[in-house]
């Protein structure tokens, strides 16, 4: 969980990033939003940081990126524009005691970077396990960057979803193509049950002639099952398709370090 | 050359008038909120149908290679339900400070009753409060009378007429329109309204000054390449390059980029859209060879 030291921490670090006139802009407008009374006016606030705030996205030094991952694990997974960031001061100055009506009803109106934003922020907030359900929907989504904004570099998933919609995200990420190894925490989100649907998932590929993502066999080592084996002494392998499946065979399910996975997918 | 269609109701229309669309030049479009072909009976209808525009359908233009924006406003037709109205101007400040949205719009009048006045007129406030421009709806009854009307109730309001649209013009309505400062917009229909080959005298007429060319294509009998059509008809009758850049991209852009919301270098910057990386089988692909599209408008020619 995030802390309100760590909120704090997040809102100095992204203060710096802003040009005086946004600065103003931000304090005026998360001043308002934090008071219940007047709360109601993050919608529009929200939206209009678009007017307000340049879409830069600005860059971090060492320390400062050590600083956003020691809050934000993954933040450095994926890019966080300037809007972005001055959205999550917004949401995390929402009073926790009603900031889950507010921003679950905000959810059902908001544009395309606007659930970005809000589907990025959600961790930071003090009762980020509240919007559980939220994020699973937000799964369901077929705008790739929507998905990718709860996928790619965001410690919400693995932190607070069930095993069910931990692996709904994992094996929809296949289906819409998204690169697996940025997703924060993905080594420890590994099971049985995701494993047993990816190796029918790969039977199923292939009697259709089709390929799979090689990084599929990262959430299936440790799971890998007799009558899949079996496939693989049927069919011929080239290159780094080869090389994984060689791998796979030797350690007999012991596990495939993470570096070789990284390394594999970044250089596909 | 980069076309703008600046009133398209894309989403009544297929992927493949998408990608004749971009074939044909198209680079951004503009989708109005309007009336769905029947009444919606809730505001819950209206709040979908708006977040689509802000949402899945901006996205779904992007993977074809078109900028899409749209303009939010509670239609005349479906002003006459009080009720429901009275629901609907509560949440369009939500909408109208979305990033993408270019206007207030189409308002106007349908039959001119008091109902539709009274939500023109909260919505021309609502432009004000936003420092939007207007998009103009103009009857297609009683169109001479309900075309003047509009325009007085405009300035009564006290809002500057170089940043509003009035749409669906024919050969008498643009000298009024014009006239008075406004922008004319004229909608090119394959059968009814306006003609491509009328729209051909018209640029003949009045020149290019403050006149734009759209399809309004939607769900009835219309055609979505409109505008390039038109562009190719006066180029074939001797109208200047100049005169078919103005009326067919850059009056669109110059009267909506006023929201600040509608910049050409949203799409003259390359962009490459690659549909596998973005999709695999499971969104606006459906089995069939991801294409990468290599998208570039080109800067302006004159």
């Amino acid at each position: 969980m995030v802390s309100k030291q760590q909120q704090k921490e997040f809102i100095t670090l992204v203060s710096t990033k802003l040009t005086s006139k946004e600065l103003v802009w931000v304090s005026t407008k998360t001043a308002i939003v934090s008071d219940i009374e007047t709360s109601h006016k993050f919608k529009v606030f929200f939206s209009l940081v678009a007017r307000f705030i340049s879409s830069d996205n600005p860059s971090w030094d060492k320390n400062e990126t050590e600083t956003m991952e020691a809050i934000y694990p993954g933040f450095s997974k994926s890019i966080w524009s300037k809007q972005d960031l001055v959205r999550a001061c917004l949401m995390i100055a929402l009073d926790p005691g009603i900031n889950k009506p507010l921003l679950l009803s905000f959810f059902e109106i908001a544009e395309m970077k606007e659930q970005v934003a809000l589907y990025k922020g959600l961790y930071l907030l003090e009762n980020a396990s509240s919007f559980r359900n939220q994020v699973a929907e937000g799964i369901r989504t077929n705008m790739v960057n929507v998905f990718d904004a709860i996928a790619s570099g965001n410690p919400y998933p693995k932190t607070y979803l069930d095993e069910d919609a931990w692996n709904q995200l994992i094996l929809k990420s296949f289906f819409m193509d998204r690169k697996l190894y940025l997703i924060q925490y993905v080594d420890q989100g590994k099971n049985e049950n995701l494993a047993n649907m990816l190796q029918d998932y790969v039977k199923e590929r292939w009697a259709a002639g089709r390929q799979v993502s090689l990084e599929i066999w990262r959430m299936i080592n440790g799971y890998l099952r007799e009558d899949i084996k079996a496939l693989f002494s049927k069919r011929t392998f080239e290159g780094k398709e080869n090389e994984v499946v060689t791998k796979l065979l030797q350690q007999n399910n012991e596990p495939i370090p993470a570096e070789f996975w990284d390394g594999m997918a970044s250089t596909n | 050359m980069n076309y703008i269609d600046p009133h398209i109701h894309m989403v009544s229309r297929t992927t493949d008038d998408y990608e004749n669309m971009r074939a044909a030049g198209v680079v951004a479009v503009i989708e109005p909120a309007f009336w769905f072909g029947q009444a919606r009976t809730n505001v819950g209808s209206f709040k979908d149908y708006f977040s689509t525009l802000v949402g899945w359908e901006r996205f779904r233009a992007s993977q074809f290679g078109i900028k899409h924006y749209c303009t939010i406003g509670l239609n005349s037709k479906e002003a006459n339900n009080e009720a429901l109205a009275e629901q609907v101007i509560e949440i369009l400040p939500e909408f109208l400070a979305k990033e993408g949205v270019v206007a207030v719009g189409e308002i106007g009048y349908d039959d001119q009753t008091d109902a539709e006045d009274k939500y023109f007129r909260q919505q021309l406030e609502l432009a004000k409060d936003f420092d939007l421009p207007v998009m103009i709806h103009t009857p297609h009854r009683d169109k001479k009378n309900g075309t003047l009307r509009t325009m007085d109730v405009i300035e009564e309001h006290g809002i500057d007429p170089n940043s509003v649209v009035i749409d669906h013009n024919n050969e008498e309505t643009v000298k009024w329109v014009r006239d008075r400062g406004y922008w004319a917009a004229f909608t090119i229909y394959p059968k009814t309204k306006m003609s491509k080959m009328r729209m051909v005298d018209i640029a003949k007429q009045y020149g290019s000054e403050k006149i734009i060319v759209d399809s309004s294509a939607d769900w009835g009998v219309s055609d979505p390449l409109s505008v390039p059509k038109t562009a190719a008809l006066m180029r074939e009758h001797g109208i200047p390059e100049k005169d078919i850049h103005l009326t067919c991209y850059q009056n669109a852009l110059t009267v909506y980029g006023q929201s600040g919301q509608f910049n050409e270098s949203d799409w003259i910057n390359e962009t490459i859209i690659d549909q596998a990386d973005l999709l695999g089988g499971n969104s606006v692909l459906r089995g069939q060879e991801a294409k990468k599209i290599s998208f570039k408008g080109t800067q302006k020619e004159d």
